[in-house]
C-alpha cells in the first residue's frame, strides 16, 4: 500500500554540532487538534512552550500565547527568521488556523514558511520509546488520526501512510505491526482498549508523556530548514485526510 | 493619511485591499471562486476555506504590488471578523493577525456588512451625509439600517427567512438559469419592461404590515408554484410537460428555434416578475424608512446592489439621494473593509492577539 519508508529525521543538525552558530530563531504553531501549541526555539534552544486544551478556541488563543512567548524570550515577531506549522492530519479548522497564523507570519516578515505532519512530530517525540511506532492524533467520532513508524540505523521512518481509523481498527494494525508503542492523543477510554483488544501486547504513553509537544514540532522543522528552502509557501495546505462515514 | 490593509475572506471571495485615507483605493485584488462553486449551485464552506488557505498569500502580494506599495506604507491592517462562513473566516481573521503581529501594526475588526456600508465612501466627491439609511442587500443579508455617525447604526428591519440574494439564487435555480442568480435572473429579465408582465403573472408582495422587515421566502414558492402549474405565456399556452420538454431539449442543444424561444420568454417574464416584486419592497421599505427616520442619503450596498433595476427604482422613488457604489464595490472586496476599517482606527478601536471571528455578528 505504501510506497515504502519515508524518512522524517536523521543526522544530527548543523547547529547541534557546532555550538557556536546560534542558529534562527523559529516560531512552531501546532493547532491540529483540540490541543493547541505554540513553541520558540534559536536553533537547538528551546527558549519556550506552551501546550493546553484549546479546544475551539485556537483562534482567541494560539496567538496571545505566542506573543507571551516571544516577550518572556526578550524578542519581538519581528525578530523571527521561521515559521513552522503542523500540517496534520487533524482538525481542518485547527489545521487552518495554524496555516493562516503561519501564512500571515511569513508575508509580514518574508521568512521560510515550513509545513510538517503533525504524526510525524508526534512520532519523533517518541522515537526513544520503541523500535516500531504509532502516532495518534484525535480525529472526533470515535476516529482516530494514525501513522506507523520505525527506529532504524539512527533515522526515523514513517512505514505506512497517514490513515483515519477506529479504536478497533487501530487495534488490528497495532496487533499486526507487533511489538508497538503509541504516543499521541490517547484518551484514559482508548488506552483501555487498546490494551484489551491487543491482549496486553501494546505499550502506551502515560497521560504526561503522550502529551503532544510542540517544541518537537520546532526541533523537526529546524532540521528541515538545515537542509534547504522550504517548497512554496502560498500553496502549503493541510493533510486532508476524510473521514470514513 | 494612513493606508490600511484589508482583509476579507468571509465569503468565497479571498480578497485584500490597500486604501489611503478610507476613501482611496490603491488596489482592490478579488480572487472570486465563483467557478469552484458554480457547480454545485452554491457555496461549499469546506471547499471556501481551503481555497482561502491557498488564495491569501497571493492575494496580499498582489494587492501591495498593484499599489506600488512596500510594508513600510501599510500603517494597520483591518479584517472581517462576521458575519460568515466560520471556515473562511478564520483563515482570514489569523492571517490578519498574524501580519499585524509580525508587522508591528495595529488590528482592526471590521464587521462584514458595515464593509458594505462603507462601499459608499470609495467614490470621488464628497462623503456620504449623516444620517444615512442604508440598504445591505446581498446573498447573506437583507438589512435597512440607520447610520447615525461612523460607527454608529440603528437597526430597522431584516429579513425574516430568506435574504435577497438567496431569493435570487433560489429562483434561478428554480428557472433554469445559473449560479449566481442575481446577474442571472437580470439578464434573464432584461428584455421584458415592466408593463409587459401579464395580471396573471404578477406576484404578491410581501409587505409585512407596518415594520421594516422583509421577508422573500414566499415569493420564491409562489415562482415554484406558477412554474409547476405550466403557466402560459404570450406565445400559447403550454403545459408544464412542454416547458419541462423544452428546457431538456435546450439543455441538449437539439432544441428548435420556436422551443428555445418559447422557454426563454416564459422564463424571462417570471424573472422579471420575481425582480419586479423584490425591487418593489425593497425600494418601498427603504423610502418609507428614509421619510419616517429624516435621512439625509440612501446609501445602497451588498452584492444585490449591483442590481441595475433596484437602483433604477430606488432613485427615482427616493426622497433624497441615493448613493451606489461602483460596481466592483457591490460584491464582497477588501477595499470596502479597509476604508470601514481606517474609521474604526480614527475611533481608536484596536483589536487585541485575541481577536476571534463572530460567524454570525450583527450590524446593530
Ligand atoms: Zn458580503
Amino acid at each position: 500500500m505504501s510506497a515504502g519508508p519515508v524518512r522524517v529525521a536523521g543526522a544530527p543538525l548543523p547547529w547541534q554540532t557546532s555550538p557556536e552558530t546560534p542558529g534562527p530563531l523559529l516560531l512552531a504553531l501546532d493547532t491540529a487538534s483540540g490541543v493547541g501549541g505554540v513553541a520558540l526555539c534559536r536553533g537547538p534552544l528551546v527558549l519556550g512552550e506552551e501546550t493546553w486544551r484549546a479546544g475551539g478556541q485556537q483562534t482567541s488563543q494560539v496567538l496571545p500565547a505566542a506573543a507571551r512567548l516571544w516577550e518572556r524570550a526578550g524578542v519581538m515577531a519581528q525578530h523571527l527568521q521561521a515559521v513552522a506549522v503542523g500540517t496534520g492530519p487533524g482538525s481542518f479548522s485547527g489545521l487552518r488556523v495554524g496555516l493562516s497564523l503561519g501564512k500571515g507570519l511569513a508575508l509580514a516578515l518574508r521568512i521560510p514558511l515550513l509545513g510538517v505532519a503533525t504524526l510525524d512530530a508526534v512520532a519523533y517525540q517518541h522515537q526513544g520509546a520503541g523500535t516500531t511506532l504509532c502516532a495518534v492524533v484525535e480525529a472526533g467520532r470515535g476516529q482516530y488520526y494514525i501513522a506507523l513508524y520505525r527506529r532504524s540505523r539512527g533515522a526515523l521512518l514513517r512505514i505506512g501512510e497517514y490513515a483515519v481509523v477506529t479504536a478497533d481498527e487501530l487495534a488490528e494494525r497495532l496487533t499486526a505491526a507487533g511489538r508497538v508503542y503509541v504516543g499521541g492523543e490517547l484518551s484514559a477510554e482508548l488506552v483501555a482498549r487498546l490494551t484489551r483488544l491487543t491482549g496486553g501486547a501494546v505499550r502506551c504513553a502515560s497521560p504526561a508523556a503522550a502529551l503532544r509537544r510542540p517544541a518537537y514540532l520546532a526541533e523537526l522543522a529546524m532540521g528541515r530548514l538545515s537542509e534547504g528552502p522550504p517548497p512554496d509557501a502560498p500553496s502549503l495546505q493541510p493533510i486532508y485526510l476524510q473521514r470514513t462515514r | 493619511m494612513t493606508s490600511v490593509l484589508g482583509i476579507e475572506t468571509s465569503c468565497d471571495e479571498t480578497a485584500a485591499a490597500l486604501v489611503r485615507g478610507g476613501r482611496e483605493v490603491r488596489s482592490n485584488v478579488v480572487f472570486s471562486q465563483e467557478d469552484l462553486h458554480r457547480r454545485f449551485g452554491g457555496v461549499v464552506p469546506e471547499l471556501a476555506s481551503r481555497q482561502h488557505v491557498l488564495g491569501i498569500m497571493p492575494a496580499v502580494h498582489r494587492a501591495l504590488a498593484e499599489a506600488g506599495a512596500s510594508w513600510d506604507d501599510v500603517g494597520a491592517v483591518a479584517v472581517s471578523r462576521g458575519p460568515g462562513l466560520a471556515g473562511s473566516l478564520l483563515v482570514g481573521v489569523n492571517v490578519a493577525k498574524a501580519v499585524a503581529a509580525g508587522r508591528g501594526l495595529p488590528l482592526v475588526a471590521v464587521n462584514h456588512l458595515e464593509g458594505h456600508v462603507y462601499a459608499n465612501w470609495l467614490t470621488a466627491g464628497a462623503a456620504p451625509l449623516f444620517p444615512l439609511l442604508c440598504l445591505v442587500v446581498s446573498g447573506g443579508h437583507t438589512e435597512l439600517v440607520l447610520m447615525e455617525d461612523h460607527g454608529k447604526y440603528r437597526l430597522l428591519g431584516r429579513t425574516r427567512d430568506d435574504a435577497a440574494g438567496e431569493a435570487f439564487d433560489k429562483v434561478a435555480r428554480i428557472l433554469g438559469l445559473g449560479y449566481p442568480g442575481g446577474p442571472a435572473v437580470e439578464r434573464a429579465a432584461a428584455s421584458i419592461a415592466p408593463g409587459d408582465i401579464p395580471e396573471r403573472l404578477q406576484l404578491t408582495r410581501p409587505w409585512l404590515r407596518g415594520g421594516f422587515d422583509f421577508s422573500f421566502s414566499g415569493l420564491k414558492t409562489a415562482v415554484l408554484r406558477l412554474v409547476e402549474g405550466g403557466v402560459s405565456g404570450p406565445v400559447g399556452n403550454p403545459s408544464r410537460l412542454a416547458l419541462v420538454a423544452a428546457g431538456r431539449a435546450a439543455e441538449a442543444g437539439s432544441a428548435t428555434a420556436a422551443d428555445a424561444s418559447l422557454q426563454q420568454s416564459e422564463t424571462a417574464l417570471l424573472a422579471a416578475a420575481f425582480q419586479e416584486a423584490v425591487v418593489d419592497v425593497l425600494a418601498g421599505k427603504t423610502c418609507r424608512a428614509a421619510e419616517a427616520l429624516g435621512a439625509r442619503q440612501i446609501a445602497l450596498a451588498g452584492g444585490v446592489a449591483a442590481n441595475g433595476r433596484l437602483r433604477e427604482v430606488l432613485s427615482a422613488r427616493a426622497p433624497v439621494p441615493v448613493l451606489t457604489p461602483e460596481l466592483r464595490f457591490c460584491t464582497d472586496n477588501a477595499a470596502m473593509i479597509a476604508a470601514a476599517g481606517y474609521f474604526r482606527l480614527q475611533a481608536g478601536e484596536i483589536a487585541g492577539w485575541d481577536l476571534d471571528i463572530a460567524p454570525s455578528l450583527r450590524l446593530a
